[in-house]
């Protein structure tokens, strides 16, 4: 049972087709972040299953109930949702204090005094902010509008909670934080939540599922780590860090578990072995993803995969250091430890084991996949 | 797997979930039915129905009057008279008057408050808080009273100015005459001044001052700065205050009715006026087919000001506040400080003055210690036709600013928050009433009340003055309220949205619990408004429906100065505290927001 279904919903404003026949489910509990850069639709998803935005086809249900059918002409107003919303600019009522702000949908649900006293106590001292509730709304800082947007949003139980951008405006170590304390939040409670970012790594570190969305369709939806390391297609693969693509041809193929099938590939002047999510032929072109913390520098070793070549650029970044490869003609992106002292200009060995490399079909660009 | 679709949703539940799912769904699209659909296409109806009642059907009845051979109610044949009798050499002369006094008004009212702007947003003068409500406040005050006051200290013969020329200088002439175009032109720019430096100090203060920090970075010196970088950047604001101020030029009434008509000065505005209450015979047909060329000609001036704002709104104010370069004077500073007082000795503190001297001597002109006296204030205070205009005035402020601001405030709602259909058209109505002069408005519900079906008796009651000043005041109502809901990001209304509150719990508890600051302040400026008003309600007041601007005309035409004074100084009392109220909420709403 689903807490949230979405089925071929689309939103067409004029000639424009924001999203695009979407499908997405969300088990009770699940953390689900949509990802995607500005534009590619995941706002307005959020909004729709919000019901601030009606979608121009397909259905949404929420705890099964259809609360959107495009083709029925049905619509349920968002205030009958039963949904708690975390707004990107918090959108705390600035003429409220604390209190007032949270305890709002209870006293518009006309809930008793004692009721409401009670459990708006219960849900700041969840968010830390129980001595704060007769504080003026605009009196706090971002990361406190932060903790009193997410009271407001849970004060009801809510059937999913609504998360656009949260976070985006904090500062990057309040960001961290937050999401960290967030997270654990969610998991104690155990609340179903949909989650929007452009923030990569944020979308990583707190979803129980990531979906990958661009120009109104969703590339991809896995775990975070699926997405990461196993991307379906070159756009999903591209959109974390800066990947190194390498064009190359099988020379073998087999089967390694149930899932997973191991390849021998050979590129230009460099041979490897990598795995991949599906069967190859042989001399089927493919295209490599090695991730840049994946490629080792050191000693020529036994690996498969292996190159030497110079060292064109390095930048310092603190804990570690970017540096650019300069490998026969391939220039390689590697993150290597900040310790190693490379410098531009040196000679280096370059290694990959096999499972740091990744197959996809080069022509799998735009195709869709889903669980 | 998952339920596919709503109507299954009871096939694989229990028997109770059918019953509750079923009831739910009916009553949310009964709810959403209600809500939505029918209660907003009404609503939109009832709404589009008031506002062209309030602008359109008086215009029509404009137009349908100056085709009208006879007085309104009063059976007639359909001809082009009254355009024909308007084409005329003394009426050349009256176009000629109106458009020359108001381009001799606006020009050195522009520099004048460009001056005043600069100083008060961009200097280090002393005080300058304080200073900007002083400078600001001729503008609230009712145009009428100055002009009985500039009638009283510049009358040729017994005004104060002249009694202390001649007896500082020992001259046999008097120096002034108001009575003269200067004396319109002068009269002009006490309101029109506060009213333009309104426009633009905000225009001075939005200014980025970075745009001025990079010019001087890549060399210009300060005052090529402000000649190529901060005038060219206000020139906007300055363009289309002028256009504005050209129009409220033509609209003036006061200013020629006191200054231009006993020197045989006529413009537009009078020229209706006489045509109506000044002739033997009232001709209705010639005074609304003039209304109505006004008008269209009015219209042109309303082209030209879109036209030089490129379709932007002319309000200049971003929204952002920046902390602007205050530039250091030094010791011109007081100069700058003296200028500011200066102006406010001149518009405010003269005039009152008279208005104090004038109530408490027997007769204005004679100021004699054994002249004082309190007989003017027992003579008002006995007074029963001041009563009932002072009720009235009140009763009208109080409903039509309360009237006026909640009309504002929906309209603005439609037409900024909602996507609805309708919306433009609610838009244009309210605002068609920005191109019609008082006075105009004046006729145009004259006709319109008399041209109602027998058993709606509004003309000449109380409603017909509510309905003009609602009419006046619309446009600057939903101005007010659109600044107020730009200000609140939409979130804050989504937000209650989805956390349960309804369409009209949303509007209730925080669009209008937010914006009820703005709410106040534009009440106030349109109870003001309605205080002032002389122009339409000179035409559509009868006997037991008049207003206090009214009643003080009617003694300033009797010869009664001194019972004016005592009643002037009574509505600047009111016109101080209105104005306290309204910047104490102002301030309020900064601090708060």
């Amino acid at each position: 049972m689903p807490a949230v279904l979405v089925e071929d919903v689309s939103r067409q404003f004029g000639d424009v087709v924001a999203v695009d026949s979407v499908n997405l489910s969300i088990e009770r509990g699940e953390f689900v972040t949509l990802l995607g850069p500005s534009g590619c639709g995941k706002t307005t998803t959020l909004r729709m299953v919000a019901g601030l935005e009606q979608n121009t086809a397909g259905r949404i249900s929420i705890a099964d109930r259809v609360v959107s059918d495009a083709d029925a002409g049905f619509f349920v107003p968002p205030d009958h949702r039963r949904l708690g919303m975390v707004f990107q600019s918090y959108a705390i009522w600035p003429h409220m204090t604390v209190f007032d702000n949270v305890a709002y949908p209870l006293r518009i649900r006309r809930r008793s005094k004692a009721e409401i006293s009670e459990r708006v106590r219960a849900v700041l001292r969840l968010v830390e902010m129980e001595a704060f509730a007769d504080r003026p709304a605009p009196a706090l800082s971002g990361g406190q509008q932060q903790r009193v947007a997410i009271a407001r949003a849970l004060v009801f139980e809510p059937e999913v909670l609504l998360l656009d951008e949260p976070l985006s405006n904090l500062d990057a170590r309040l960001r961290t934080q937050m999401g960290d304390e967030f997270r654990a939040l969610q998991k104690r409670l155990g609340i179903t939540s949909l989650y929007v970012t452009h923030d990569q790594e944020e979308a990583m570190a707190l979803s129980d599922r990531v979906v990958v969305m661009q120009s109104g369709r969703i590339l991809q939806v896995g775990a975070p780590e699926e997405i990461y390391q196993r991307p379906a297609s070159r756009a999903v693969a591209a959109f974390f860090g800066s990947p190194n693509l390498l064009d190359a041809k099988v020379t073998g193929c087999e089967q390694h578990t149930d899932q997973k099938f191991k390849l021998g590939i050979t590129g230009k002047n460099w041979t490897g072995e990598c795995f991949a999510g599906e069967p190859f032929g042989e001399g089927e072109p493919v295209l490599v993803l090695v991730r840049p913390e994946n490629v080792h520098i050191g000693a020529s070793g036994k690996a498969p995969m292996a190159w030497s070549g110079r060292i064109k650029s390095s930048i310092f970044r603190g804990p570690r250091q970017s540096i650019v490869v300069d490998a026969a003609g391939l220039a390689l992106n590697v993150e290597a430890p900040a310790l190693l002292g490379a410098n531009v200009g040196d000679q280096v060995h370059l290694n990959v084991p096999p499972a740091g490399a990744w197959a996809i079909r080069p022509d799998r660009a735009s195709s869709a996949t889903s669980r | 797997m998952a339920v596919a679709s709503g109507l299954d949703i009871g096939r694989n539940s229990t028997v109770k979930r059918i019953a509750v799912s079923a009831l739910d769904r009916k009553t949310l699209f009964l709810n959403h039915l209600a809500n939505f659909a029918i209660g907003r296409r009404i609503g939109i109806l009832l709404l589009i129905a008031l506002l062209s009642f309030l602008t359109v059907y008086p215009l029509a009845m404009l137009l349908y009057g100056s085709l009208h051979s006879t007085p309104p109610g009063m059976p007639g044949v359909l001809n082009l008279d009254g355009y024909a009798q308007i084409f005329t050499t003394s009426n050349f002369l009256v176009l000629a008057n109106t458009i020359g006094i108001s381009f001799a008004k606006t020009i050195p009212s522009i520099l004048l408050a460009v001056a005043l702007a600069f100083i008060l947003a961009r200097t280090d003068t002393p005080a300058r808080g304080t200073l900007e409500v002083l400078v600001t406040l001729p503008f609230f005050i009712p145009p009428i009273l100055t002009a009985m006051a500039w009638g009283m200290l510049g009358n040729p013969q017994v005004g104060v100015l002249n009694l202390v020329w001649k007896w500082l200088t020992g001259a046999t002439t008097s120096p002034i005459n108001v009575y003269s175009y200067g004396g319109v032109v002068w009269h002009m720019m006490q309101y029109s001044t506060p009213f333009l430096f309104l426009f633009i100090v905000d225009a001075f203060r939005a200014m980025d001052p970075t745009l001025e920090e990079s010019s001087r970075m890549c060399g210009a010196s300060r005052w090529r700065t402000f000649r190529r970088i901060t005038l060219i950047l206000m020139l906007p604001a300055i363009v289309s205050s002028f256009v504005l101020s050209l129009m409220r030029g033509i609209e003036s009434f006061e200013s020629p009715l006191f200054f231009g008509l006993p020197a045989g000065i006529t413009v537009i505005t009078t020229e209706i006026y006489n045509a109506i209450n000044h002739r033997a015979t009232p001709a209705y047909q010639y005074a609304t087919a003039l209304s109505f060329a006004i008008m269209a000609f009015m219209f042109l001036f309303v082209v030209w000001q879109w036209r030089v704002l490129h379709g932007r709104s002319f309000a200049t104010v971003t929204g952002k506040a920046y902390a602007p370069n205050v530039m250091k004077l030094g010791p011109w500073r007081w100069v700058t400080f003296g200028f500011c007082i200066l102006f406010f000795m001149i518009t405010v503190v003269l005039p009152v003055g008279q208005l104090l001297i004038g109530s408490f001597f027997k007769f204005f002109g004679f100021y004699e210690w054994d002249m004082l006296t309190l007989e003017h204030y027992v003579a008002v205070w006995q007074n029963k036709e001041f009563w009932r205009a002072f009720g009235n005035t009140m009763l009208l402020g109080v409903m039509g600013a309360t009237a006026t601001m909640t009309l504002g405030g929906v309209v603005a709602y439609v037409t900024v928050r909602t996507r609805w259909r309708g919306r433009r058209l609610i838009d244009v109505l309210a605002w068609l009433p920005w191109m019609m002069p008082g006075m105009v408005l004046g006729v145009g519900f004259l006709w319109a009340f008399a041209m109602l079906p027998g058993p709606i008796p509004i003309y000449g009651t109380i409603w017909a003055l509510l309905f003009a000043y609602m009419a006046l005041g619309t446009p600057i109502s939903v101005r007010v309220m659109s600044n107020a809901y730009h200000q609140l990001s939409f979130d804050l209304e989504e937000c209650s949205r989805v956390h349960g509150g309804s369409w009209w719990q949303t509007l209730w508890r925080i669009l209008i619990a937010l914006s009820w600051p703005s709410f106040a302040v534009g009440w106030v400026l349109t109870f003001f408004g309605i205080m002032r008003e002389l122009s339409a309600s000179i035409l559509l007041y009868s006997v037991g429906s008049e207003v206090l601007s009214v009643v003080l005309l009617k003694l300033w035409s009797n010869g009664q100065a001194e019972q004016v004074s005592v009643i002037g100084l009574l509505m600047m009392l009111l016109v101080i505290f209105f104005r306290w109220v309204q910047l104490k909420l102002i301030k309020q709403r900064i601090s708060t927001l």
